[in-house]
């Protein structure tokens, strides 16, 4: 069963998430705040990360940074949760080390074919 | 015997009650909305609670309501333990245990109910169906009930009993019942909320009304009243009646109700119950007028009363219930003498004197004008009245000015009968000056063509004030009369003001248009000068003002600055705060509906979507709110990148494919060379969105097409449909924000009425370029956009 860490602040998002990932036979870890999501994210091996940009301590884009240049985890697919007000900033965060992003509101429909694909592509490559 | 003087004793005490203007009435209080119930802060309100306290208010009653059941109200109305209650219908049976009052509050009745897809025209369709009905009901087991009813008409079907209306249409949207009887009102307010159809089968009216102990000794006095108001209340449709028959049983905010229009603004007199009553006892009241003073009050060639006083009694008559009637025919100085005698009892437009003090009373001031001195134009400069003190000044008998001319000065005027002669006086020469009023000195002026007089100068700077005088012995009628002056809005007296001022008075019997030239001429003049006088009367006070002003507007626009921070500041707060929890009921609806929780019925199914297509609907109207914020307060940035422009078309079409297939509509594509722009190709991908789903949602059959045509350094993208097209008077609105054409549509098509205006903006102040429209109605509509292939980011933010 794959694992996948959670980045989000909202309990309502953070339980949709985990909710649609779960149903699909995924393993969730949850990290409420940026310092948790790091901490988790090189300690506990996630096979992948969905991150939210706006958390209440750390801004997204730095927890990113911090988890892509740590040797444990450099290679862990990171796929960003943007809410459209943040639409300008997208291509910084492909540039900062994403490897996708999904935009709010999430469809549950379509979701969890954007994360596989995100996935998918990343071990191609 | 007992019994009796108990009920002299109730009459002793009513009357007490009375002489302080009130009556205290007891009122029956029970919950049955919306025709009666107690709101979250306790009050009693609902449709007969809210036109009984207007009533009460009226008459000056006081209401106190108690509370208990339906079965508990009517036992203590039995044992006159309350006074009235409302919401009774009307039978011979309970006549025998109550007084009813006359008039009927409302006609109620049952209506048959079904569920959306059964056919029911008539009883006769009722055969065999199954039927929701309350349990003890009168529309289920009464004389008039729908079993008896259906029984005379040997039809069989079956009846479900249940307890509550509620259950009658619950019974209808799950299927359980073919049919449903319920009251009318509930019927109106419910239908909707429990998807059920009415039919054209109504049935048991009674008439609702409000009833009283049969021992009562205030009903009768009481239900007197209500009738009357009930009934007037009735024929006015502006009345609280009407409103809140409208507002209630059409499930509307209860506060629409007491909306303010300007229509009822009068209803802020309240008259004490000795004024009303004075009213009542007086149903002439006779005044006076001066057929002369224009433009204030005068007689027209057909003898009828016209100018500013007119319309201030014709108000005050409509807003009190006053009936002053004019008395015509009659010279200033008979009106006057017959005013000392009571003979006529009211003088509406004239100055306080001291000598008129003696036999008159004055209301409030409620029109100002200034007191003049009026020369022949051959007469060397006067600055006031100190100046004419040596000459033979004329003034109109009885007037305001002869008593200031005897009292305040030393001039001793000679006195004219009408103002008309004394200005003929001033100008042959009989007399050298004229001491008046300036607005009907004016009018006179031309009317009667008198070009050699001028007005000279005013006699002080303050203004005299006009007053509505009542007899002295009514004393009564001029509070009465200040209260109506006092319910008089500024805009009402501006009105009245710039009816009769701005009255163009053409002289009678043409004597050349030269003449009257030259006399209008003469009368500005006069009016300048005057006006400069009063000006340099004033200067230095103006001059305070206008540096008081001066700071008054600094700090307007510092406060106008901050309200501008604070709604930017909103905007941005409100973009993330209102779509955090809609993305919250899209996702977690969006995945009950996949049965990700368990399976759903169909109607749990079609529920959730509208609570899903519904939030959707609502982020797209918030978006586009905050976009347009954005794009208006400057604060949108711009992000232009290289872009081939089939890609941004190809992605554009796959974004309104479903919405095609759905519809089956063709899409061509009409793309003759790919070109590279340089643009914000968010902003140009949302627009071309936006076009093509309008083109989708207004087309039923046929094709969308999208074309590209690329002019120098411009490139036109059109999008072309076979819909309805647009009638060419509407095409100036089409772009402006909230404008849907014809309101069908407006249901059929949804959308946010923001999308044209976002594209125009957006192309405009984004794209540096202009969006067009051509259409042709019944044949379809192609809009467009031209745009340069690159933006040149002119006073732009960018990243």
């Amino acid at each position: 069963m794959k694992k996948a860490l959670v980045i989000e602040d909202n309990e309502n998002n953070m339980e949709l998430i985990t909710f649609i990932l779960e149903t699909n036979h995924y393993e969730t870890i949850r990290a409420e705040t940026g310092e948790k999501g790091i901490d988790l994210a090189i300690n506990d091996h996630p096979d992948f990360i969905l991150l939210d940009i706006q958390l209440p301590d750390i801004m997204g884009t730095e927890v990113l940074k911090i988890i892509r240049n740590h040797n444990a985890c450099d290679s862990i697919p990171i796929i960003a949760i943007t809410s459209y007000a943040m639409a300008g900033d997208r291509e910084s965060l492909l540039n900062a080390g994403c490897d996708g992003y999904i935009e709010k509101p999430i469809d549950p429909m379509i979701v969890m074919d954007q994360i596989e694909n995100v996935i998918h592509s990343r071990s191609q490559s | 015997m007992i019994q009796y003087s108990l009920i002299l004793i109730v009459n002793v005490s009513v009357a007490d009650d009375r002489s302080k203007y009130q009556l205290t009435i007891r009122v029956g209080a029970y919950d049955n909305r919306p025709k009666i119930y107690t709101n979250e802060s306790g009050q009693i309100e609902g449709l007969f609670p809210d036109i009984l306290n207007e009533i009460a208010k009226k008459e000056s009653w006081h209401l106190e309501y108690v509370h208990g059941s339906w079965s508990e109200c009517l036992s203590r109305l039995e044992k006159n333990d309350i006074d009235i209650m409302v919401d009774v219908a009307f039978s011979k049976a309970r006549a025998q245990r109550f007084i009813f009052n006359e008039e009927t509050f409302l006609v109620n009745w049952a209506t048959v109910y079904t569920s959306k897809d059964i056919r029911i025209h008539s009883l006769i369709d009722l055969k065999n169906k199954t039927i929701a009905v309350m349990k003890g009901s009168i529309h289920t087991d009464g004389d008039n009930g729908i079993k008896r009813l259906l029984y005379q008409f040997a039809i069989d079907c079956e009846f479900i009993e249940v307890d509550s209306y509620k259950d009658v249409l619950t019974c209808l949207s799950n299927r359980k019942a073919d049919a449903g009887v319920v009251n009318r009102i509930f019927g109106t307010l419910f239908a909707r909320l429990y998807g059920v159809k009415e039919t054209s089968i109504i049935f048991n009216p009674s008439h609702i009304k409000f009833a009283f102990p049969k021992q009562s000794p205030i009903a009768k006095k009481v239900i007197n009243r209500i009738d009357e108001h009930l009934s007037k209340m009735k024929d006015n449709p502006d009345s609280i009646y009407n409103k809140a028959m409208y507002v209630y049983l059409s499930g509307l905010p209860r506060e629409l109700i007491f909306a303010k229009t300007t229509t009822n603004d009068h209803q802020n007199i309240i008259l004490t119950h000795a004024e009303k009553e004075w009213i009542q006892n007086h149903p002439h009241i006779s005044f006076g007028v001066d057929p002369e003073f224009a433009p204030f009050e005068y007689l027209n060639q057909r003898g009828e009363l016209n100018g500013i006083t007119f319309d201030y009694v014709s108000l005050m008559n409509q807003r009190l219930g006053l009936n002053m009637q004019v008395v015509k025919d009659l010279s200033w100085n008979i009106v006057m003498s017959k005013a000392k005698n009571k003979q006529i009892d009211v003088l509406p437009c004239v100055c306080v004197t001291k000598d008129r003090k003696k036999y008159l009373k004055f209301s409030d001031s409620y029109i100002n004008f200034y007191r003049a001195i009026i020369t022949r134009t051959d007469t060397p400069f006067l600055t006031g009245i100190n100046d004419i003190e040596h000459m033979t000044v004329a003034v109109q008998e009885n007037s305001s000015h002869k008593d200031y001319l005897l009292n305040q000065t030393t001039i001793k005027p000679i006195i004219y009968p009408t103002l008309r002669d004394a200005l003929y006086a001033t100008s042959n020469g009989k007399v050298q000056a004229f001491v008046g009023n300036i607005a009907s000195a004016a009018y006179w002026i031309r009317k009667l063509n008198l070009v050699n007089l001028k007005i000279a100068a005013p006699t002080s700077q303050e203004a005299q004030t006009l007053h509505f005088a009542v007899r002295k012995d009514w004393p009564e009628l001029v509070s009465i009369i200040n209260k109506g002056l006092k319910s008089l809005t500024q805009q009402e007296e501006r009105e009245i003001r710039k009816r009769w001022v701005n009255v163009d008075y053409k002289p009678g019997i043409d004597p050349g248009v030269v003449w009257q030239y030259i006399a209008q001429i003469v009368c500005a003049a006069g009016v300048v000068v005057l006006l400069f006088l009063l000006w340099n009367f004033r200067l230095k006070n103006e001059i305070r003002k206008r540096i008081q002003a001066d700071k008054e507007l600094n700090e307007a626009n510092e406060r106008l600055k901050k309200l501008d921070q604070l709604k930017s500041m909103f905007i941005a707060s409100m973009s993330h705060e209102l779509r955090t929890p809609l993305n919250s009921i899209i996702g977690f609806t969006g995945v009950i509906l996949l049965g990700m929780t368990g399976p759903l019925n169909d109607k749990q199914k079609d529920h959730l979507t509208r609570v899903n297509n519904s939030a959707k609907h609502l982020l797209n109207l918030i978006t586009d709110v905050i976009d347009i914020s954005k794009i208006e307060a400057g604060r949108i940035n711009v992000y232009p990148q290289d872009i081939k422009l089939s890609s941004i078309i190809d992605e554009a079409i796959i974004a309104i494919e479903p919405q095609l297939k759905s519809k089956n509509l063709t899409l061509q594509k009409n793309i003759p060379d790919d070109i590279q722009l340089h643009t914000d190709k968010k902003r140009l991908l949302q627009c071309l969105i936006n076009y093509l789903s309008n083109a989708v949602k207004y087309t039923e059959k046929g094709s969308v097409t999208i074309t590209t045509i690329k002019h120098d350094d411009k490139i036109n993208i059109s999008v072309t449909d076979t819909g309805i097209g647009i009638a060419k008077d509407d095409l100036p609105k089409l772009f402006n924000a909230f404008e849907r054409l014809e309101s069908h549509l407006k249901i059929k098509a949804g959308g946010t009425g923001l999308g044209l205006y976002l594209i125009r903006k957006l192309v405009t102040d984004i794209l540096e370029g202009d969006v067009f429209v051509e259409t042709q109605i019944g044949k379809g509509s192609t809009f467009g956009l031209i745009i340069p292939l690159s933006i040149s980011l002119k006073n732009k933010k960018t990243k």
